[in-house]
C-alpha cells in the first residue's frame, strides 16, 4: 500500500519546521503515513492550528481512502459506519502515546489500519447476526432439491464413515458443480458473494468450497472443522449459496 | 529476570494472525484456532474479512466522495480535540521531568542536544534550579522536543522547584540549592553572547 512513497525522507516527528515546509510544497501526500501520525502525536500541542489541521487533514483523507477502497457498500450504511469506526480510532490513538495501536500506528500504519477495520468489519457482523443466532436460517424446500435424498440422510445422520465429504464425492450432485462453474464465467462470483450473501462465514465456507476443501474429514482440513460446525450445517450453508447462485444464473438467462 | 506473561493478548493473536495470514487457508484457520481456542471466533471472523478482501483485490477501488472525506475530516479534528482537552485535564502535576524524559526513552543530555542548548541549563530545569517563567523559546524548544505540553512543562517545572537536586557540594561544605531565575541561568551558562541573545528572546 502506500505506506512510503516519498523519496525524501520526512521530518522527523518534533521537526516543526520541516512538517511546516513539507506542507508548504504540498508533499504530505507522499510522505509515509507513519511520519505524518508521529508528527501530528509529537508536536500537535505545539504548532499553530494552521499547521496541525493541515497534519490532520492529511492523515485524516489518506486513512479514509484507504479504508473506503477495503470496505463494500454492501454493508449497513454502505459499510460508513465501519469505516467511521476505524478512521476515528486512529486519532484517538494521538492521544494514547502508549497504546499498543499507537505505537502500531508509527511503526506500520497501513498495517495496523487494516487489523483494526477486519476488526471492525467482524464487530459489525456479529452485532448484525445476534438476532439470527438462535433460529439459524434454513434452506427454502426448493433450494434444498439440489442434493440427492442420500446424500441428506447421511448429512442428517451425522454419517461417521464419510470420511472425506467432498463435493467431488458421489454425495454431490455434479449438476450442480457444473451450475457454478457456469456462474463462474457468467458473472463475478466474488461480486455475487459480496451483495447475496450477508453472512461472513457462509462466504467462508463458499469460498472454501470453491477451494475444493472437503466438507468433512478425518484426514485432511475440511470446511467444517475450519468453521467448527457440523458437516450438516457445512452442506446447509454451501447449499443455500448454491441455491442463490442458481437464481442468479436463471435471473441472466 | 521477571518472565514474560503467558497469557496472550487478543490483539495480539489477531494482528499476528493478520500479519501472517493474509489470505487464510484452512489449514491456517484451523492451526490457528487450535493453537487459541480462546480466540477462535475472532480468528475465524478476521479470516472471513480476509477472504473476503482477498476476493476484491481484483474488483476495482471505490474513491470516496468529497463531502465523505469532509465529514471524516471533521470528526477527526472533533477526536483531535477531545484529545487536546484531555491531556489538558489530565493531572499534568504528577509527572516529574524525569517521568517524561524516562517515557520518551532519552536523558538531560541528549535533550540539551536537540533543544540547541547548555547542558547547564536542562541541569538547572531538572534539578529545580530555575524559577520559572522561563523564555518562551525555551519553553517551545523543550516541550516540542519532550511531545508535552505547556500545562505539563508547568507541573513538572513546579515539581522539580519542590524538591529541588543540589549541585555536587564540596565534601566540607553543606549541599545548598539556589534557584536562580531564567535569566541568570541563561547569562551565566557560558554559552555565546549570541546564544544567550536567541535564548533570551533579544534576537
Amino acid at each position: 500500500m502506500d505506506a512510503s512513497t516519498s523519496e525524501e525522507p520526512p521530518p522527523g516527528s518534533t521537526d516543526f519546521a520541516g512538517w511546516k515546509r513539507a506542507a508548504e510544497l504540498g508533499r504530505l501526500d507522499h510522505l509515509p503515513l507513519e511520519a505524518i501520525f508521529a508528527a501530528l502525536q509529537d508536536i500537535r500541542f505545539n504548532i499553530d492550528f494552521g499547521l496541525r489541521n493541515i497534519l490532520a487533514k492529511a492523515l485524516s483523507d489518506r486513512t479514509y481512502k484507504l479504508l473506503r477502497r477495503q470496505v463494500g457498500r454492501n454493508h449497513p450504511n454502505g459499510g460508513a459506519d465501519i469505516i467511521d469506526r476505524a478512521h476515528v480510532q486512529v486519532f484517538e490513538a494521538l492521544a494514547q502515546p502508549a497504546s499498543a495501536d499507537a505505537k502500531g500506528y508509527r511503526q506500520a500504519f497501513v498495517a495496523r489500519l487494516m487489523f483494526r477495520l477486519k476488526d471492525a468489519i467482524a464487530k459489525e457482523a456479529r452485532e448484525r447476526r445476534i438476532p439470527d443466532e438462535t433460529a439459524a436460517p434454513r434452506p427454502r424446500a426448493s433450494q434444498r432439491q439440489a442434493f440427492t435424498a442420500d446424500e441428506h440422510s447421511a448429512a442428517e445422520a451425522g454419517d461417521a464413515d464419510n470420511d472425506d465429504a467432498a463435493p467431488s464425492k458421489s454425495a454431490w450432485n455434479p449438476e450442480l458443480l457444473d451450475g457454478v462453474r457456469a456462474a463462474e464465467q457468467r458473472i463475478d462470483i466474488d461480486r455475487f458473494l459480496e451483495t447475496n450473501v450477508p453472512d461472513e462465514r457462509k462466504r467462508l465456507a463458499f469460498r472454501l468450497f470453491m477451494d475444493e476443501l472437503p466438507f468433512k474429514s478425518k484426514k485432511s482440513a475440511s470446511i467444517a472443522k475450519a468453521l467448527d460446525i457440523d458437516e450438516k450445517t457445512a452442506r446447509e450453508w454451501i447449499e443455500e449459496v448454491q441455491a442463490l447462485l442458481k437464481e442468479k444464473i436463471g435471473d441472466l438467462k | 529476570m521477571t518472565a514474560r506473561p503467558q497469557t496472550p493478548d487478543r490483539d495480539e493473536v489477531l494482528f499476528a494472525f493478520h500479519e501472517a495470514c493474509p489470505r487464510p487457508t484452512a489449514e491456517q484457520i484451523i492451526d490457528w484456532t487450535s493453537r487459541y481456542p480462546q480466540f477462535a471466533n475472532d480468528i475465524r471472523a478476521h479470516a472471513a474479512v480476509a477472504r473476503d478482501w482477498d476476493a476484491r483485490r481484483e474488483l476495482s477501488a471505490e474513491e470516496p466522495s468529497e463531502i465523505e472525506l469532509a465529514r471524516a475530516y471533521s470528526r477527526a479534528i472533533n477526536a483531535l480535540y477531545e484529545a487536546d482537552a484531555k491531556a489538558a485535564a489530565s493531572p499534568a502535576a504528577t509527572q516529574t521531568f524525569q517521568d517524561i524524559l524516562a517515557a520518551r526513552g532519552t536523558n538531560a543530555r541528549a535533550l540539551a542536544q536537540e533543544v540547541g542548548i547548555s547542558r547547564g541549563v536542562i541541569a538547572d530545569l531538572i534539578g529545580g534550579r530555575m524559577h520559572a517563567p522561563v523564555g518562551r523559546r525555551f519553553l517551545d524548544a523543550v516541550c516540542r522536543a519532550l511531545a508535552i505540553t505547556h500545562a505539563v512543562f508547568s507541573g513538572a517545572i513546579e515539581i522539580a522547584l519542590g524538591r529541588p537536586q543540589p549541585v555536587l557540594a564540596k565534601a566540607a561544605s553543606t549541599p545548598t540549592v539556589n534557584a536562580r531565575s531564567y535569566e541568570e541561568v541563561i547569562r551565566e551558562s557560558g554559552m555565546s553572547e549570541d546564544q544567550i541573545r536567541y535564548w533570551l528572546d533579544e534576537d
